[in-house]
C-alpha cells in the first residue's frame, strides 16, 4: 500500500491537526549540546554492545544488540525469541473455548480484552454466532477501559524512562481506578477472560456503569495536570521533538500501524475504517501527529485516552437490556471446515486472528498477528542516527510488550 | 539567546514541581493497608472452591400427599435443592427419584412415586412431549436421559408383579362429593388428588369409555389402550366413581350438579375440531383432526382418499398424516406454515412421519380446496415468507409463488375449538374469543364452587399441562369445600426452561470416556416403518430386559449446588489442573475424590461456567496463602472447606 491507496483525508498536513488539537510544532527545537559532541573520536572506531535481555528499557525479554559510534546509534539488531511459548501449536490441542483463557496471557497481556475480542471476533465468524446487543456494548466498554489503562502504562512508563518517576507513579495511580472497575466486572485484574463465544461471561454489577463514569471522568480531569507535569516539560520537548522522526510514506514501507503510524499524520484507526462489532455507531476523534517523532507518539496515545473516554460514555448511554451471551453456543463446537480472519485495532496497533477449522472439536490452525511484533522490527529504522539515552525513548514509544512478539 | 529562551525551561519545571505538591497536600487515591481493608470484588478469582459433594446420602425423593406437596416444592425451591427435570415439569413429577429407584431396581416404588404426580405414568410414558428432557442437565454431557421411557418400563413391571383386579383400596372416608365434567388426563387427575384426599369424586364422561383424548384422539400406534383401561381401572379401585353417556347440558344440567355435589370441576377441554374457513373448506373429503382421529381411534376406519393433504406441523398433524398412511392411503403430505427447524411438533414425531414416507412441504400454507361435483380433488398451496411481523405478531406474509397438490382428502390440524353449550346461562364467563374466564392459578371461574381444569383453564396445550393445573383445581375445590382461602398454598411457577439451561448448547458428542456407568443414551427399539403402518401396531416396542436399568443409572440425581462428579470441570479446564473420580453403583453416587492443583490453575473461570449444579466457584479469598508450592494441591476436604470471604453465585441479570 502507498501513500496514494488511502482514501482521501487519510493522510493529515499540519491544518488539520491543529484543527483537531494535535500538537506538535513540525520542527525541532534548537539542541542544547552541538552535535558533534556526540561523535567518538577519529582513533576510536564503532563498538557493539547488547541492551538486554534483561534490561529495564526494554519493556521485557527483548535483546537489542547495539553498535555505536561514540554515544549515537550506528546500527541496531533485535534478537527476539527469549518468550517463546508456542500459543499456536497449544491451540491446536484446545477446544475453541479453551482458547481464550490462552489469548489472554500468551499475547498482550496489557490488552487482554482486546486479544480475546479478537479471537472471539474470528471464532464468531467461523461459527456464524451472533453476539447480543448488550454483550457487544459491554465488550466494548471493557475494551475501551482496557485502552486507557494501556495507554496510561505506556506513557508513564516512558516518564519513567526518561526520568520522570512521579509522572509514572500518578499514571498508574490513574490506571489502579479502571483496574478495579475491570475487576470488579470480571474479577480479575489483568487476565480478564471475560469474553465468550457469543458473548460475555457476566453482565454488569448493580451500579457498575456508573461507577465506570465515575471512573472514566476522574482520569479525564486529570489529564489537564498531567499535561502541566510532563507533555508540557521543557525537559521532555528537549528529550523528544524531533527525535526518531517518521515519515508517512517510511511509515508506509516499514509497516507502521496504531499510534506510531498516526503519529506521522495517517488519519488510520480500524475502528473509523474497518468498523468491526458496533463501532460505526459512535462518534469519536481519530488524534493524529505531524512529524511522528517520539513526541508525537506519546501525544497520539494521550490524547487518544480522551476519545475511548468519550466512547465509553456513548456505550453506557445507548446500552440496551437482553441477554449477554448468544443462546445455545456449543460447549464443544464443530465448526464446518473453513477459515476466517479477524483484525481489531488494540492499543498497539493492529491485531489480527486467523483460524482454520477442519470440521474438528479443536481449531486445525491458529496464526496471530500480534502488532508489537511489527512494531519492534520498525525499531532499526526509527533509532539509527540517535543517541543510546534516545534509544530507551524510542523503545518506549513503540510500546513493545515482549508476551505479544514471541508469542 | 532572548530572555524567553532563558526563562522557558524554568517555567515549565516550575510549574511541574508545583503541581507535584499540590498532590503531596490532597488526599491519596489509592487506598492504603492495613488501614483500610481491600475491597475485592465478589468475582474475584481465587482459589477454587466446592460448596458441597455427593456422598453417602440416599437421593433425595419428593413425596407427599397432594396437599403438602406444594409445601414441599416451595421449600425445595428456596433452597435452590429442586432437579431441574422435577422443576421443569409442569405436573413436577420426581423424574430423579424415579431415576434412582429405578437404578435400585425398585420399580414398583418408582411407579408409585410418578403416579403421585402423574396420574397415569404409563399413559405419559407413551405420549408425553417430555419437557423434563428438555431441561436434564445430563445433556452437557451427552444426551438426556429417557425418562418418558422410563415411566413406561416402571409401569410394566408394577403391571406384571402387583397389579391384579382389587390390588387397591378406596380411599374415600368423606361424605363431601365433587362432580367432574370430563374423564380425560385433566379430569382423571383431579379425581385421583380428591379420592387422595378423602373426598368422593363422581366423573361424568359423554363417551362409554374414559380417557378423553387419550382413546379417541391418539392414534393407536403411539398409546396402547390396554395401558389406558389399567390404569383408569385402578383409579376405579381407589375409588373415583364413573358415570358414562351421560351428556351434562342434555342428560343433567350443571346447575343440576352444583345441588347434588359440593363441588364441581369442568375438565371437558377443547374437543371441538377446527377447519380454516378457506375456499371449498365444506366439500366432501375435508375433516377436522378431531372428527378425522376419532374415527380412526375408535376403530371406525374413515374412508380417505388415496392421496391425503394434512394442513398443520403440529403433533397433531403428524398424528393426524401418520394415521391416514394406516387408513389405506398411499400418500401422504403435510404441509405446514413454519419452516422445517420450527415445527412445533415433537423431534420424534416428526422424524417417525419421515420414516413412514410422510412428504413435507414447510413453509406452505393452503389457499384454498380445488373442489369437483362437491368432492375435493386437490389442494392449492401459497408459499410463505415470513411468520411474524417486526413487533413479532401473527402476521402471515406469502410471497405470490403457490403449488396444487391433487388429493382426495384433505385434514385441517390447525387446533381444536370449544363446545361449551351447557355453560352458558350458567354465570361461567367468557373472553371475547369465547373462552372461559378463570383464575389459572386456582381454576376459579365467576360461579363459587365451579372450578376449571386442564385446557380449559390453561389453552390447548400438553396434557402434562392440563394434569399440573388439574392438579391446582383439586386443591382449590378442596379449599372451597372446606371454606378455605383459595389463593393460598399454591406452587411455585414452572420457570421457562432457560432457568435451568442458562449454559446448556447444543450437545455434540464428546470424544473422550464417560466414567463408570453409562454412556450413550439407550434408545428403544422401533417397529420397522412399513410393518409398522402395515399391522397399526406400536411404534415404540419397550426395552429389552436390562436396558431400563442401564438408562437409569445414567442419571447424575443432580442437587443445586452439590457436586455431582460429572467431571465436567476437569474436561474444559485448560490446564489440565483438575481431576475428579466418581463411584457410581446405579443408585448410590458420590464424589471420591476432586483433586486440585492450585498452582497450574490459570483462573479462566471456565470450570464455574459449565459446573451445571453450581457448586464450584472462584472464591475471593486468602484462606489458603501458603509459603510452599507442596501445600498448593486441594484434595476434596480442603475444597470443600468454607473460605471466610462470600462468593457471588452465578447471576442471572442477563436472562430476558
Amino acid at each position: 500500500m502507498t501513500r496514494d491507496d488511502l482514501p482521501p483525508g487519510t493522510v493529515d498536513t499540519g491544518e488539520a491537526a491543529d484543527a483537531t488539537g494535535a500538537a506538535g510544532t513540525g520542527t525541532a527545537p534548537e539542541r542544547l549540546i552541538p552535535e558533534g559532541e556526540y561523535a567518538a573520536p577519529d582513533d576510536v572506531q564503532d563498538f557493539l554492545i547488547n541492551i538486554g535481555p534483561h534490561h529495564p528499557g526494554t519493556h521485557g525479554v527483548m535483546r537489542m544488540v547495539t553498535r555505536l559510534d561514540g554515544e549515537k546509534v550506528a546500527g541496531l539488531d533485535v534478537r527476539i525469541g527469549y518468550m517463546h511459548r508456542s500459543l499456536e501449536k497449544i491451540v491446536e490441542n484446545r477446544s475453541y473455548h479453551q482458547v481464550i483463557a490462552f489469548t489472554d496471557r500468551t499475547t498482550d497481556y496489557l490488552a487482554a480484552m482486546h486479544n480475546d475480542w479478537v479471537y472471539c471476533l474470528a471464532a464468531e465468524k467461523l461459527m456464524g454466532i451472533e453476539v447480543p446487543e448488550r454483550a457487544e456494548h459491554l465488550r466494548m466498554i471493557v475494551g475501551e477501559i482496557n485502552r486507557i489503562t494501556s495507554h496510561l502504562m505506556s506513557v508513564g512508563a516512558l516518564g519513567l524512562d526518561s526520568g520522570a518517576t512521579s509522572y509514572f507513579l500518578w499514571c498508574f495511580n490513574a490506571r489502579e481506578r479502571l483496574v478495579q472497575l475491570l475487576e470488579e466486572i470480571s474479577g480479575a485484574r489483568l487476565t480478564y477472560v471475560y469474553l465468550r463465544l457469543g458473548g460475555v461471561i457476566y453482565d454488569a454489577p448493580p451500579g457498575w456503569t456508573d461507577r465506570v463514569r465515575e471512573g472514566v471522568r476522574s482520569v479525564i480531569d486529570e489529564l489537564p495536570s498531567y499535561r502541566t507535569l510532563f507533555h508540557d516539560n521543557y525537559i521532555w520537548h528537549e528529550r523528544s521533538k524531533g527525535i526518531s522522526t517518521l515519515s508517512p510514506d517510511e511509515a508506509m514501507r516499514i509497516g507502521a500501524q496504531g499510534p506510531v503510524l498516526r503519529s506521522t499524520g495517517i488519519r488510520w484507526d480500524l475502528r473509523r475504517d474497518m468498523p468491526y462489532s458496533i463501532y460505526d455507531r459512535f462518534d469519536f476523534d481519530i488524534p493524529v501527529g505531524t512529524t511522528g517523532d517520539v513526541y508525537d507518539r506519546t501525544e497520539v496515545r494521550f490524547q487518544e485516552i480522551v476519545e475511548s473516554a468519550k466512547i465509553i460514555h456513548q456505550a453506557i448511554e445507548d446500552m440496551p437490556t437482553g441477554p449477554i451471551l448468544a443462546k445455545r453456543v456449543p460447549r464443544l463446537p464443530t465448526p464446518d471446515p473453513g477459515e476466517a480472519y479477524a483484525r481489531l485495532e488494540s492499543p498497539r496497533g493492529e491485531i489480527g486472528c486467523y483460524l482454520v477449522s477442519d470440521g474438528g472439536m479443536k481449531p486445525y490452525r491458529m496464526k496471530w498477528r500480534g502488532a508489537s511484533f511489527h512494531n519492534v522490527a520498525m525499531l532499526p529504522a526509527l533509532s539509527v542516527g540517535y543517541t543510546l539515552s534516545d534509544l530507551i525513548n524510542i523503545v518506549g514509544t513503540i510500546d513493545p510488550v515482549m508476551g505479544d512478539v514471541d508469542r | 539567546m532572548s530572555l524567553d529562551d532563558l526563562v522557558r525551561p524554568w517555567v515549565g519545571i516550575a510549574k511541574g514541581h508545583i503541581e507535584t505538591m499540590k498532590r503531596m497536600v490532597s488526599p491519596p487515591v489509592t487506598r492504603m493497608y492495613p488501614h483500610e481493608p481491600a475491597q475485592l470484588s465478589p468475582r474475584w478469582r481465587g482459589p477454587l472452591r466446592l460448596r458441597g459433594v455427593m456422598d453417602h446420602e440416599p437421593p433425595p425423593i419428593t413425596d407427599a400427599p397432594p396437599l403438602e406437596f406444594n409445601d414441599l416444592m416451595t421449600e425445595l425451591h428456596e433452597e435452590q435443592r429442586i432437579a431441574p427435570c422435577q422443576g421443569g415439569c409442569p405436573a413436577n413429577v420426581d423424574a430423579r427419584g424415579q431415576n434412582a429407584l429405578v437404578a435400585a431396581g425398585r420399580y414398583i416404588e418408582a411407579y408409585n412415586i410418578v403416579r403421585r404426580r402423574n396420574v397415569l405414568p404409563a399413559v405419559l410414558g407413551y405420549v408425553c412431549n417430555n419437557p423434563c428432557e428438555d431441561v436434564c442437565r445430563r445433556s452437557y454431557l451427552d444426551d438426556p436421559i429417557a425418562i418418558r421411557q422410563l415411566h413406561r418400563a416402571c409401569y410394566e413391571v408394577y403391571d406384571r408383579e402387583v397389579r391384579y383386579p382389587g390390588h387397591l383400596a378406596s380411599l374415600v372416608h368423606r361424605s363431601e362429593h365433587v362432580a367432574i365434567v370430563g374423564a380425560g388426563p385433566a379430569g382423571l387427575a383431579a379425581a385421583y388428588d380428591l379420592v387422595q384426599m378423602g373426598y368422593r369424586a363422581t366423573i361424568y364422561e359423554r363417551e362409554q369409555i374414559a380417557g378423553g383424548l387419550l382413546v379417541t384422539s391418539v392414534p393407536l400406534y403411539r398409546l396402547d389402550r390396554e395401558v389406558v383401561t389399567k390404569e383408569i381401572a385402578d383409579l376405579a379401585e381407589l375409588g373415583v366413581e364413573f358415570k358414562f353417556g351421560v351428556t351434562v347440558g342434555t342428560d343433567v344440567t350443571l346447575d343440576q350438579l352444583k345441588v347434588d355435589h359440593d363441588a364441581v370441576i369442568v375438565a371437558v377441554g377443547y374437543s371441538g375440531g377446527r377447519v380454516l374457513p378457506i375456499p371449498g373448506h365444506d366439500a366432501e373429503g375435508v375433516w377436522s383432526a378431531i372428527d378425522f382421529l376419532y374415527e380412526y381411534c375408535m376403530g371406525k376406519n374413515p374412508k380417505v382418499g388415496p392421496e391425503v393433504v394434512v394442513i398443520g406441523g403440529g403433533d397433531v398433524g403428524c398424528d393426524c398424516s401418520r394415521s391416514a398412511l394406516r387408513c389405506g392411503a398411499t400418500s401422504s403430505v403435510q404441509a405446514h406454515v413454519e419452516t422445517r427447524e420450527e415445527m412445533p411438533g415433537q423431534a420424534i414425531e416428526v422424524s417417525g412421519a419421515i420414516e413412514e414416507g410422510v412428504i413435507l412441504f414447510s413453509s406452505w400454507g393452503p389457499d384454498e380446496i380445488l373442489v369437483e361435483g362437491g368432492k375435493v380433488v386437490g389442494v392449492r398451496l401459497k408459499k410463505v415468507l415470513s411468520r411474524f411481523d417486526a413487533t413479532g405478531k401473527w402476521n402471515l406474509q406469502y410471497s405470490g409463488e403457490s403449488t396444487v397438490i391433487p388429493c382426495q382428502t384433505v385434514v385441517f390440524a390447525v387446533g381444536q375449538s370449544l363446545q361449551l353449550d351447557f355453560l352458558e346461562g350458567s354465570g361461567v364467563e367468557f373472553d371475547a374469543v369465547g373462552r372461559p374466564i378463570c383464575a389459572q392459578a386456582t381454576g376459579e371461574t365467576a360461579v363459587p364452587g365451579v372450578f376449571l381444569a386442564g385446557d380449559l383453564a390453561m389453552g390447548p396445550k400438553t396434557i402434562i399441562i392440563a394434569i399440573g393445573q388439574a392438579h391446582e383445581a383439586a386443591i382449590s375445590a378442596h379449599r372451597y369445600i372446606q371454606d378455605l382461602d383459595l389463593d393460598h398454598d399454591r406452587p411455585p411457577p414452572v420457570h421457562p426452561p432457560e432457568y435451568y439451561l442458562e449454559k446448556l448448547y447444543t450437545s455434540t458428542p464428546p470424544d473422550f470416556e464417560w466414567f463408570g456407568p453409562g454412556g450413550r443414551r439407550v434408545h428403544m427399539p422401533e417397529s420397522e416403518p412399513q410393518k409398522r403402518i402395515r399391522t397399526g401396531g406400536q411404534v415404540e416396542l419397550g426395552w429389552p430386559k436390562g436396558d431400563d436399568h442401564k438408562e437409569a443409572i445414567r442419571c447424575m440425581r443432580c442437587q443445586t449446588q452439590v457436586c455431582v462428579a460429572c467431571t465436567m470441570c476437569a474436561r474444559v479446564c485448560p490446564d489440565n489442573c483438575i481431576d475428579v473420580q466418581g463411584y457410581d453403583t446405579g443408585y448410590e453416587r458420590r464424589v471420591e475424590r476432586y483433586d486440585f492443583v492450585m498452582e497450574w490453575c490459570c483462573f479462566c473461570g471456565f470450570c464455574q461456567d459449565v459446573c451445571p449444579t453450581q457448586t464450584l466457584s472462584l472464591s475471593a479469598s486468602f484462606d489458603y496463602a501458603t509459603r510452599s508450592r507442596r501445600e498448593l494441591f486441594y484434595d476434596r476436604e480442603k475444597m470443600l472447606r468454607e473460605f471466610s470471604a462470600p462468593d457471588e453465585l452465578p447471576n442471572k441479570d442477563g436472562l430476558p
